[in-house]
């Protein structure tokens, strides 16, 4: 059997958020459209459900996402030829373009220019962690979607010796000093430093974050004619984020309730 | 000569080559003139006139996207020493090559294309220097529009000329499809020239009406066009602001009018290379990189990264009552306030003039029914519709809707992190005052008070 393209979905409940996510009941409705998609596409499926590393306070689950990824394909024997990793926060639609077919082979992202404001004290939070390296915002791009392949494997590896070689001072810049994220500032101070080549050039339908910043959950209600939400008439991938978490499970369930008719 | 043609077939052997003619004509014109010259080569094919450039030139560099052609091109060129092939898709990548004084050009002849090549190859000329452009199949009777037509987009421009024509004569039958229209080829000229400036044109007009039409709209722009002016010094650019309509504004909304802008440059004899047109609520950052760089000649927008609500109600009204239906590209859908072009798109904003036009009534009932744009929609749906080559540059060269970012603040973060900033969609504003605020401490941070 051939190497197959691999969709790597971390989806660990963490039981101390519980509360906070609604008891992750939301993973049900991601993995209902990812499943089917890649079906579809003949990509093999790979939750990513019991972590590496069990103490998920100083192993969150969005930096084992990334610095296990390939430990865990290796230990599960799978053939890969590209990976995608997608947040369990993503549903996409039934009948999205094979992605894997665009990215020219490189480590292909999306740019996240949602919150800027965010997104900049973020950069300048960990710019001391990273000897003051000057990051370029304008490819600054958003970790809950990524796609790369085996000669990623270094990049990804370094990465998570970097996280080990330093898991104090992350997690005191994590929730203490800079408040910005998890993995996805350093993952892009790594991307920039280790001089990546990153095509930021797929369009945006593959990568739609904070739905309600950008006013995609109306419809046309000039013309009336369809009451389909924006972001599922003209997104292929969706993100619930950017929202009051405790709502994630509550959306997520009246989109998978407008569209899992698309999905036998 | 007749050791070069040895081998080299005609086109009336193989009609993916040119004529023998052609080539002798071509080898008659360049002679030994350009032995220590670079030739650069759009459209290997089978390399035949590969082999023919390989001996009038010290280089030849020659691109192709068929890796089959390239291994027949290199295979009968092997005993060739001085050719450089490249397996490139010269219509999606950047024509990234230094000191070419020659480019032959013999790839997809739609005057798109061509469009393409001829400003790509432009490009290539240094300042007061001049390069040959040389074009194959320019008498080709094709039922579109192609070579020949192209080259006519530069008939005004003094800097292009036609200096030879070679090959086959007009109705020739050395293409087994049609006989030529005309001539089958033709050497260009193009000398660059400094008077040619890159143009930002910026419209500042008072209709001292209400509402959109207020005089009070107009109350910063004065620091949108000192910040301007002071970028265009800095950038060898030319500022133009124009202060008068072309047509009354009740015919025509303003936002309309800028597809006037070729006939506004040749009404006030200004010579221009790229044109940037930029709406009047902006600022831009000094040190703003020279984006007239980054175009590759191509028609140039930016995104609208705002409320995406506006937008897709803005498509489909626009679709439904004045597209029949068709859809466009939604992420491709740039934003009306910065668009560079040149002048390969002076057909297209005459065809947007007379889309205006035809369908006026129509626009303007929809304009007030829905209140989701003027222009922006309908140059959306034209530029895919009439499949114009279109290049996005970052959200940094026109970062609409700040507050939907969350940067626009007393801190004016916005500075820290892009490059032209448009004071639009401001929520709860009484006459436009936070835009007309936010412009004139933008500029003051950069400039101090207004000179």
């Amino acid at each position: 059997m051939g190497k197959k393209n691999v969709v790597w979905w971390p989806a660990v409940k963490n039981v101390d958020h519980n509360d906070k996510f609604g008891n992750f009941e939301y993973f049900q409705y991601s993995r209902n459209t990812w499943e089917y998609w890649c079906e579809k596409n003949d990509v093999l499926f790979v939750p990513f459900e019991v972590p590496v590393e069990d103490d998920l306070f100083r192993f969150r689950i969005n930096w084992q996402k990334a610095i296990f990824v390939f430990d865990e394909l290796d230990k599960r024997n799978i053939e890969y030829d590209q990976i995608a990793l997608v947040d369990s926060s993503f549903m996409i639609r039934w009948d999205t373009p094979n992605f894997f077919e665009m990215t020219d082979r490189k480590f292909t992202a999306w740019r996240d220019t949602d919150n800027m404001r965010w997104i900049y004290e973020s950069i300048q939070g960990y710019k001391d962690f990273f000897d003051g390296f000057v990051l370029d915002q304008s490819k600054y791009v958003n970790s809950g979607f990524i796609v790369f392949n085996e000669s990623h494997r270094e990049f990804f590896q370094s990465f998570k010796k970097m996280y080990y070689d330093n898991i104090d001072t992350l997690l005191e810049l994590q929730d203490k000093i800079v408040k910005r994220g998890n993995e996805q500032t350093p993952l892009n101070y790594w991307l920039q430093v280790k001089d990546i080549d990153v095509n930021i050039d797929l369009p945006i339908a593959f990568k739609l974050t904070h739905l309600q910043r950008k006013d995609m959950f109306s419809h046309n209600w000039q013309l009336d004619e369809d009451k389909t939400p924006f972001f599922i008439k003209y997104g292929y991938n969706f993100s619930f984020n950017g929202l009051p978490k405790d709502q994630r499970n509550n959306i997520m369930k009246q989109t998978w309730d407008i569209i899992k008719g698309n999905y036998k | 000569m007749k050791d070069i043609l040895k081998d080299i077939p005609d086109k009336r052997q193989d009609k993916n080559t040119t004529s023998l003619k052609f080539k002798k004509d071509l080898i008659s014109y360049l002679g030994d003139n350009y032995k220590d010259k670079i030739c650069l080569e759009i459209g290997t094919s089978k390399g035949y006139s590969t082999r023919i450039l390989s001996h009038l030139f010290k280089k030849v560099i020659t691109c192709e996207n068929n890796i089959d052609n390239i291994n027949f091109a290199k295979d009968i060129n092997k005993d060739r020493d001085n050719i450089e092939f490249l397996n490139k898709d010269v219509y999606n990548t950047s024509w990234d090559f230094e000191d070419i004084d020659v480019v032959f050009i013999d790839c997809n002849h739609e005057i798109s294309y061509v469009l393409s090549d001829i400003r790509n190859a432009i490009n290539l000329c240094k300042k007061n220097e001049d390069i040959l452009l040389i074009f194959d199949d320019y008498g080709l009777d094709n039922p579109w529009e192609g070579v020949k037509e192209a080259i006519a987009t530069y008939d005004n421009d003094d800097r292009f000329e036609i200096v030879r024509e070679i090959g086959e004569p007009k109705g020739s039958d050395c293409n087994p499809r049609a006989l030529l229209r005309d001539v089958e080829g033709v050497i260009c000229k193009f000398t660059s020239n400094v008077e040619y400036k890159n143009i930002v044109f910026l419209m500042d007009i008072d209709l001292q009406g209400d509402g959109r039409y207020s005089s009070h709209r107009r109350d910063a722009y004065k620091y949108s066009i000192a910040s301007w002016q002071k970028w265009c010094d800095k950038n060898n650019t030319e500022l133009f602001v124009l202060n008068d309509l072309v047509v009354e504004y009740q015919k025509m909304a303003i936002c309309w009018q800028r597809y006037y802008l070729f006939d506004i440059l040749d009404a006030n004899d200004i010579k221009y290379d790229q044109i940037l047109m930029v709406d009047a609520d902006t600022i831009v950052h000094p040190d703003c990189p020279n984006f007239f760089d980054m175009s590759d000649g191509k028609y140039v927008g930016v995104h609208n990264e705002g409320s995406y609500d506006w937008i897709f109600r803005s498509i489909e009204n626009y679709s439904k009552y004045i597209f029949d239906s068709k859809m466009i590209d939604w992420w491709k859908y740039i934003n009306g306030g910065f668009q560079i072009v040149n002048e390969n798109h002076r057909n297209f904003f005459q065809k947007i003039i007379s889309f205006y036009f035809t369908n006026q009534d129509n626009l303007v009932k929809l304009q007030e029914t829905f209140h989701t744009g003027t222009d922006q929609t309908p140059l959306n749906f034209l530029l895919q519709l009439e499949n114009i080559d279109l290049k996005l540059l970052p959200y940094e060269f026109n970062m609409c809707d700040l507050p939907r970012k969350d940067i626009l603040g007393e801190d004016l973060l916005f500075t820290k992190v892009g490059w032209i900033y448009q004071f639009n969609s401001i929520p709860n504003q009484k006459e436009h005052n936070i835009t007309n605020y936010f412009m004139e401490k933008t500029y003051k941070h950069f400039h101090g008070e207004l000179s």
